[in-house]
């Protein structure tokens, strides 16, 4: 008993999570915050109550007949808030990428952070509008954009707004109900530094890469948003991907997040991760289909996306070859890959259809006595079974299908029924 | 870094206040998580008690250590946070997952197993049982789960527990016996 307890308070002592959740990105917030409280405060100094009352009489609410004593409170109540809104807007001003201050602000006074410059069509945003356009850029994109277009679309009977511009890496759309002012549709897209993506995303990182057993000291690349809302939904939805890399670049990572959740982790694996029987299957179908005698496995990688439901592992030999398998909630691929060997010297089109029209035209016995024995080799299936089907569009591709039970294989060939991808399985 | 200067200090530079988020910035987060089990609310209110730190120094007294003052400085911190119904509704959602669902038995098919051998097989159950143990403490009531982590994580004695959340010695023991045997009877079910 006393062995277990100490297990147990042992794993408490080392901490709920893997890696430090208080990262140098909120030491240098909290740094950066008190130089420009030491700013604000040098700023003031010698400034009186009168005068800070005075500053922020426009904002001041109306008072009615009170008692001298409550009047006074009042005052340094508005002066109090008047000082705060005034240190807000410096905050806002000079701290552009501020992680502490300005996201508080812009919870409290979400359209105190619009940027809406002057000469636009302004009046045509109630309140409400300005407030779902603030709220849906704050918490769906994680920034404000400039708006840079307010139009009203009155056939539709909405109010359009733009932000940041179409040709760069920042760019909003939005839709609003005219009458509502509901949100209608939405379109963003942002591309961002590592450094800009939430702290909420990073510090699922390691543990999302360990999930699928990928090495989880990999490191922020790059950082791709997008929002949509489509007409009939109810909210704006992002997905963002966050590319991961080694500091020798020759590691590789992704993730995509719904909204907060991760629905598709990829990484690589150490090779050492892929059980020796996965590994011998593998290497004998590189041998039988490519006829290369000693592959060498010199990759592995997995995606895990839980939106689509699979789950793919690569394994790539002799940097040429690829074996993948993806298994599903009632899937389950293998596939055998090399390079794709198409001809690619044509002058013009007419060549490329005389090619494919090649292609197409290939025997299906000649195209059954290639495949027939890597077919029986690698999966231990008898092609005699199987029905063949061709299609126009995919002249490369013989499609093997059994009825009962189901079953297909899809071969890809060249001009010399070279074969070039052999998988079993429903794509 | 000894801290103990602090204790007759009027304010603090910027280096002292980066040794101190260096060496105690995990410790707060951690807590204002153990309070608020949001990761949010803890990214937030960790920065927040710094600030307040730093503002503050001059009513550091050296009466405590600096971990106590900084602890008791973040509950507040996170009381006085919480206790606006404004942010509570508004400012933060719920705790955000911090793993997905392991995959389906069958992509066992394709991988080899960690437990290829004895100590990868280990290293996956203490894993587990990292996640275990803290499904079960954070599911605790709040009145056994504070202290059980200041005296287990914190290393807090049973005074300085006292002390900091102004309740008897008494309470204290009788609370984090409590806990322990609260998250004995439960580690002790998942375990068998």
């Amino acid at each position: 008993m006393k062995q277990k307890d100490e297990q147990w308070e042992k794993e408490i002592r080392k901490g709920p999570f893997a890696l430090s959740p208080f990262t140098e990105d909120h030491k240098q917030n909290v740094l950066q915050q008190l130089e420009l409280m030491k700013k604000s405060e040098e700023g003031s100094l010698g400034d009186g109550l009168e005068q800070s009352y005075g500053s922020s009489r426009p904002v001041r609410p109306q008072v009615g007949n009170t008692s001298h004593k409550r009047r006074l409170r009042r005052r340094s109540l508005v002066a109090g808030t008047g000082a705060l809104v005034i240190a807000a807007g410096l905050f806002l001003w000079i701290w552009e990428d501020g992680q502490l201050v300005k996201p508080v602000i812009e919870q409290v006074y979400p359209t105190a952070a619009l940027q809406l410059p002057e000469g636009l069509n302004t009046n045509l945003l109630t309140d409400k509008m300005k407030r779902n356009v603030a709220t849906t850029m704050r918490d769906d994109l994680g920034k404000q954009l400039k708006i840079t277009k307010v139009e009203d679309l009155t056939v539709s009977g909405r109010i359009y707004v733009e932000a940041g511009n179409e040709s760069e890496k920042e760019y909003a759309q939005i839709w609003l109900d005219a009458t509502t002012g509901n949100l209608r549709e939405v379109g963003m897209r942002r591309e961002m530094q590592p450094s800009e993506l939430e702290h909420r995303y990073l510090r699922q990182v390691p543990s999302l890469l360990q999930s699928i057993g990928s090495t989880p000291t990999l490191k922020p690349a790059s950082v791709q948003r997008f929002v949509s809302m489509k007409q009939g939904e109810l909210e704006p939805i992002s997905h963002t991907t966050l590319a991961l890399e080694n500091e020798t670049g020759d590691g590789y990572g992704e993730i995509v997040w719904q909204q907060d959740q991760a629905v598709s982790i990829s990484g690589d694996l150490s090779l050492d991760q892929v059980s020796n029987s996965v590994l011998a299957d593998a290497k004998d179908a590189v041998k039988v289909v490519f006829g290369e005698t000693s592959p060498k496995l010199k990759g592995v990688s997995r995606t895990k996306d839980d939106e689509i439901g699979r789950d793919v592992i690569n394994l790539s030999f002799n940097d040429h070859y690829l074996v993948q398998m993806i298994v599903g909630e009632e899937t389950k691929v293998y596939s055998v890959i090399g390079e794709n060997l198409y001809r690619s010297d044509f002058t013009n089109w007419d060549e490329v259809e005389a090619y494919h029209q090649e292609i197409y035209d290939v025997k299906e016995s000649i195209l059954r006595e290639q495949v027939g024995a890597m077919i029986k080799e690698v999966f231990n299936v008898n092609l005699q079974g199987y029905t063949l089907h061709r299609e126009v569009d995919n002249p490369g591709i013989a499609i093997f299908e059994l009825e009962s039970p189901k079953d297909v294989i899809w071969v890809r060939y060249n001009e010399d029924v070279k074969i070039t991808m052999i998988t079993r399985g429903e794509l | 870094m000894d801290y103990q200067f602090l204790a007759q200090a009027q304010t603090i530079d910027n280096y002292t206040l980066s040794s101190m988020m260096d060496d105690y910035g995990n410790d707060v987060w951690n807590y204002a998580y153990f309070l608020t089990k949001s990761a949010e609310q803890a990214d937030e209110l960790s920065q927040e008690v710094f600030i307040r730190a730093y503002s503050g120094v001059a009513h550091y007294r050296g009466e405590c250590s600096l971990k106590t003052w900084l602890l008791t400085i973040t509950r507040n911190t996170t009381f006085t946070y919480r206790k606006s119904r404004f942010f509570r509704s508004s400012l933060w959602g719920e705790t955000l997952p911090m793993e997905t669902k392991r995959g389906g038995s069958s992509q066992r098919v394709m991988i080899a197993e960690q437990p290829a051998h004895p100590s990868a097989e280990m290293e996956v159950m203490r894993k587990e049982h990292v996640h275990e143990i803290w499904d079960i403490v954070l599911a605790l009531p709040k009145k056994f789960r504070e202290i059980l982590l200041l005296n287990l994580k914190y290393e807090l004695t049973t005074s300085e527990i006292a002390e900091m959340l102004k309740i008897s010695s008494g309470t204290v023991k009788s609370r984090l016996s409590r806990g322990k045997g609260k998250v004995r009877k439960q580690w002790e079910e998942r375990s068998e």
